[in-house]
């Protein structure tokens, strides 16, 4: 790695301790080798990273900050204002939206698969009804047919089984 | 910092002001500091830390326990106190309003700050020249002490994005004492 990479690691993983394995090994190599990165890391250290270790924690007033809270609670629970009524309101119709979303769209489904379920299932009666006309026309055709190719003057078909029964 | 239990959270999603109280003594500490340094003026501070606390207060109903509460509050302190900052700084034209107060005018009481035993001025001076997201990344990572990954986690950036942010802070850092030396010379 250059010179260059190195650096950019030094300022953001190494000093803040986290590379390990092969990445910290070949970093601690390259810095035995090179005095320049090593300066540079002297002087990261110093000043972008030392001047936070002796920070003092600025802690303020907990009491005083814990009165301003609960003094805005219990008012907010005795006059709720009209903004943080219509806040929940927003809140609880977006928690209960999907609910009726839901029901409404299986209600819709349930209305489109009944009309589609109808629909199909009397187109089918139909067809049903003019195939059994069409087959009563073509029997009786048939049969009119087959009467009329019979031979009026013949009895039958002059078999052995027909003239058994005649 | 331990982590508060379920129960207590339940009570204090459900209005119990002795539970949110204990939530909040447990995590003013952190609140408080990350938010006073991110936006450096005490009045300021005091009122974001009101309404960090007010809005967990008002969101504890929606917490899902996806996260830990710690991460949780983390993300809210650091998110309103960045928009706070970021909010001045458009107002302003400046990084931030307390740089009138603690900017010193020349190089030299730059460099006398920034040497005098790192004190809390150096440190000042040194948070005020970084953008408000850079600062957060400092605050997290030099201040708090978290690893990168749990800062992505609170802020919900990649890893990359905070090792960027905190990368070009310190090269502004190191840059603020170059110009020091360079006037100097």
């Amino acid at each position: 790695m250059k010179c260059e990479q190195i650096q950019e690691l030094l300022l953001t993983d190494y000093l803040d301790g986290q590379l390990d394995g092969e990445g910290l090994k070949s970093i601690e190599q390259h810095l035995s080798d090179c005095p320049g990165c090593r300066e540079f890391l002297a002087v990261a250290r110093k000043i972008t990273v030392e001047p936070f270790y002796s920070s003092k924690k600025v802690f303020l007033s907990q009491e005083d900050v814990w009165h301003r809270i609960k003094q805005q609670i219990e008012k907010e629970h005795s006059q709720p204002s009209l903004s943080h009524r219509l806040a929940e309101m927003i809140l609880g119709l977006k928690e209960l939206v999907p609910k009726p979303a839901w029901a409404l769209s299986i209600m819709v489904a349930g209305v489109i698969l009944t009309a589609v379920y109808f629909n199909s299932w009397n187109r089918q009666e139909m067809v049903q009804t003019a195939s059994s006309e069409d087959n009563g026309q073509y029997i009786a055709y048939f049969t009119d047919d087959v009467g009329s190719g019979q031979p009026e003057d013949n009895g039958g078909y002059g078999t052995a089984i027909e003239e058994y029964f005649l | 910092m331990q982590e508060i239990s379920r129960g207590i959270i339940q009570k204090a999603s459900e209005g119990d002001a002795n539970a949110f109280e204990v939530i909040y003594k447990e995590y003013f500490g952190f609140v408080s500091h990350v938010a006073r340094r991110i936006i450096n003026s005490r009045e300021d501070a005091e009122d974001i830390i009101q309404e960090v606390f007010i809005n967990i207060y008002h969101s504890l109903k929606r917490f899902r326990f996806e996260s830990s509460l710690k991460t949780w509050i983390y993300r809210i302190t650091v998110n309103k106190a960045i928009n706070y900052a970021k909010k001045l700084s458009r107002h302003h034209h400046q990084p931030m309003e307390y740089a009138e107060t603690f900017i010193p005018e020349t190089p030299s009481e730059i460099d006398h700050k920034i040497n005098e035993n790192f004190s809390e001025n150096a440190l000042t001076v040194l948070l005020d020249a970084l953008n408000p997201d850079q600062r957060a990344c400092i605050v997290l990572r030099s201040i708090e002490g978290l690893r990168y990954k749990e800062i992505a986690e609170v802020l919900k950036i990649p890893v990359n994005t905070v090792r960027s942010r905190i990368k070009r802070a310190r090269e502004t850092m190191l840059a603020l004492r170059k110009r020091v030396v360079k006037d100097e010379m």
